[in-house]
């Protein structure tokens, strides 16, 4: 054993993560945030919070002056009041509308991670899969050049090649896969649309009479 | 005057001289393969003649890997100095001491901005004098101009004002007036996209160079490769969003262009024609990278563009209509918000509201149905509304087709939080919208 130098667990450098603002959440991740350089999903119905996270997460990031891409899907579209109301600049959101088919979204990806000018990259998956190579060429590319991608997916997904998955559920947030870490593992859901409720509650009360 | 001079080793088309615009406006070409340029007032602004020099020959050698250049006075002695002593740079007011010591069969190449009349004169002097035992063009300046005009007549006497310094040749300010097109003809016709890729990179970054040297950028370009049989032609057309000179830039949209298209009918060969726009001039900090990352971004974008996608950044837009608030723009620009406006004019208040400021601080859903989806009546009574009575009503003006809309908070059994709203003219609920 004295042949070998190991590290001590404090010597240990975690990877680099952007944090999200769910503290639970980000205390739970090795990277305190989804990981920068890999790959990450964020799975469930519409609704549930996927994209707010997400949002939380661009906010962070945007403050450093860094950006962040959305590429767009073919139903809806991201709401850019919405996105002032998260204080994300939009000068620092860049949009792209839907691609045609998978394969174009892979190469938008590439093109967009090889810039080196985002830090996060959301890319929706209108219930396409994506083959074991095509993550692993993305992830490659993630990783050199250091792009947190987020892939959001109606169905529970979790691949060897992601680096975090998470389910949106109706009363929780299951993490189905994080590295380094056991699970699966459950996280109480804050009512993250409360505080929204709460901006109209003299207008409901008023109309309640 | 100090002059470049830059022999190619190779006859080239009189445009080449576009390349060297960067270094002088006072550029000369001549046959066989000759720039000649002024460079006593530009030196200083590459760091010195020496800098200057590096940076022109690094250019002539990335197209003629064989090019060479000194530096002299006057062109008649840069061009003899750069046959006889390559990468020599004279001292200022020295040429007729750097003749001194020059061999004799040298005095060929002492021409400068115009050609000796014929070389078989010149020829003929040299071995004239060779005859004698004259073997440096220094031992000529003892000759009258008399004696060399009564034996060569023109020639005799231009000799003997090149010898002493009173030929003098100025180079006037090159404006380049050729279209931005290369043609190439290939030996072999070419079915291998890399291959052809390749040839195109070449020929591109010549007109790269010259749009350089003109200082403009490219708004178009269209390239036609023709087929070897059937007279067939491809013709791509590519224009990035904002007009650019980046060779980079053009070879990624050339690419997944070329790489579309069926080589099954090789290519023999091709003409690339440009079209060029003003320079965008950019004031830069001192320490400014070259490469802005706005480039980068435009690139991506011009990349994009060509494959039909659209791309940008979003601008909230004051429209009653939630599908409407918003657009896409190509630079982004600040979005005002409205604000009450009160003016004070003497004693008297004048206030303007903004009536749309309170939709601006409305809540919206994160993600929104480009299409909003009429809800069955069995879907409808899944849904728990959260409020009995409507949180927001918008409504169109009543002169154009109203969509008066009430517009509820609704949760689905999944736990989705939702936007609907009651269509009031077609008595139906429509899901518009997710918090997402």
């Amino acid at each position: 054993m004295d042949r070998f130098n190991f590290l001590s667990p404090e010597e240990i450098k975690a990877p680099e993560g952007c944090p999200t603002g769910h503290l639970e959440l980000d205390q739970f991740l090795i990277s305190k945030g989804l990981p920068k350089g890999g790959l990450s999903a964020l799975c469930g119905d519409k609704g549930l919070g996927a994209t707010s996270l997400w949002l939380q997460m661009a906010q962070r990031i945007t403050a450093k002056k860094s950006h962040v891409a959305w590429i767009e899907n073919k139903t809806e579209h991201i709401n850019p009041w919405a996105l002032k109301k998260f204080e994300i600049p939009l000068s620092q959101f860049f949009w792209i509308s839907p691609p045609k088919d998978l394969r174009q979204k892979l190469w938008v990806l590439s093109e967009l991670c090889s810039l080196d000018f985002f830090e996060s990259i959301a890319c929706p998956l209108e219930g396409e899969y994506l083959k074991d190579r095509q993550l692993l060429q993305l992830r490659k590319l993630a990783r050199l050049h250091q792009v947190a991608v987020v892939f959001f997916t109606t169905h529970a997904w979790s691949h060897h090649e992601l680096e975090v998955s998470l389910h949106f559920q109706k009363d929780h947030i299951r993490i189905l896969r994080a590295r380094h870490r056991p699970t699966p593992h459950l996280l109480e859901r804050s009512f993250f649309h409360a505080h929204t409720l709460s901006e109209f509650a003299p207008e409901r009360k008023a109309l309640r009479g | 005057m100090r002059t470049l001079c830059l022999n190619l080793h190779q006859k080239e088309k009189p445009y080449v001289a576009e390349n060297f615009l960067t270094f002088s406006p006072r550029v000369h070409y001549r046959d066989p393969g000759l720039i000649f340029l002024e460079v006593s007032t530009t030196a200083p602004l590459f760091g010195g003649e020496k800098a200057l020099f590096h940076e022109a020959t690094k250019l002539a050698q990335e197209f003629f890997p064989e090019a060479q250049g000194a530096i002299a006075d006057s062109p008649s002695v840069a061009q003899l100095l750069c046959e006889e002593r390559p990468s020599y740079i004279s001292k200022p007011n020295e040429d007729l001491k750097e003749l001194e010591n020059i061999p004799l069969h040298r005095l060929k190449d002492l021409e400068g901005l115009i050609a000796w009349r014929s070389t078989r004169e010149v020829e003929h002097m040299v071995n004239f004098f060779s005859t004698l035992g004259l073997h440096k063009i220094g031992q000529l300046k003892q000759f009258e101009i008399d004696s060399l005009r009564e034996r060569w007549n023109e020639t005799g006497s231009l000799v003997w004002k090149r010898l002493h310094g009173l030929d003098r040749q100025v180079i006037s300010p090159l404006t380049p007036t050729e279209s931005l097109e290369e043609y190439v003809y290939m030996d072999f016709a070419v079915s291998h996209a890399p291959f052809l890729l390749h040839c195109l990179e070449n020929s591109l970054n010549q007109i790269m160079k010259r749009l350089q040297g003109r200082r403009e950028f490219a708004q178009k370009v269209i390239l036609q490769l023709f087929c070897e049989y059937s007279h067939s032609c491809h013709l791509i057309e590519m224009s990035p969003r904002s007009p650019s000179r980046s060779l980079e830039l053009y070879m990624k949209l050339l690419e997944k262009k070329v790489l579309e298209i069926s080589l099954e009918n090789p290519i023999k060969e091709y003409k690339i024609e440009v079209l060029s726009g003003p320079e965008k001039i950019q004031q830069m900090d001192f320490f400014q990278p070259q490469q802005q990352e706005s480039e980068k971004l435009d690139q991506a974008a011009s990349l994009f563009h060509q494959a039909q996608l659209s791309t940008g950044y979003l601008c909230p837009k004051d429209e009653v209509f939630p599908e409407n608030s918003w657009e896409l723009l190509d630079e982004f620009e600040e979005f005002l918000e409205a604000e009450d406006v009160i003016e004070v004019s003497g004693q008297s208040l004048r206030l303007t509201p903004s009536y749309s400021h309170r939709i601006q601080q409305a809540p919206r859903p994160s993600r929104l149905l480009k299409k909003p989806k009429r809800l069955s009546s069995d879907e409808v009574h899944r849904l728990h509304f959260l409020s009995t009575h409507p949180v927001e009503r918008i409504e169109g003006s009543w002169w154009e087709h109203s969509r008066g809309r009430d517009y509820f908070f609704v949760m689905t059994t999944q736990g989705q939080f939702t936007w609907v709203y009651y269509d009031r003219i077609e008595g139906e609920y429509f899901l518009h919208g997710y918090f997402d």
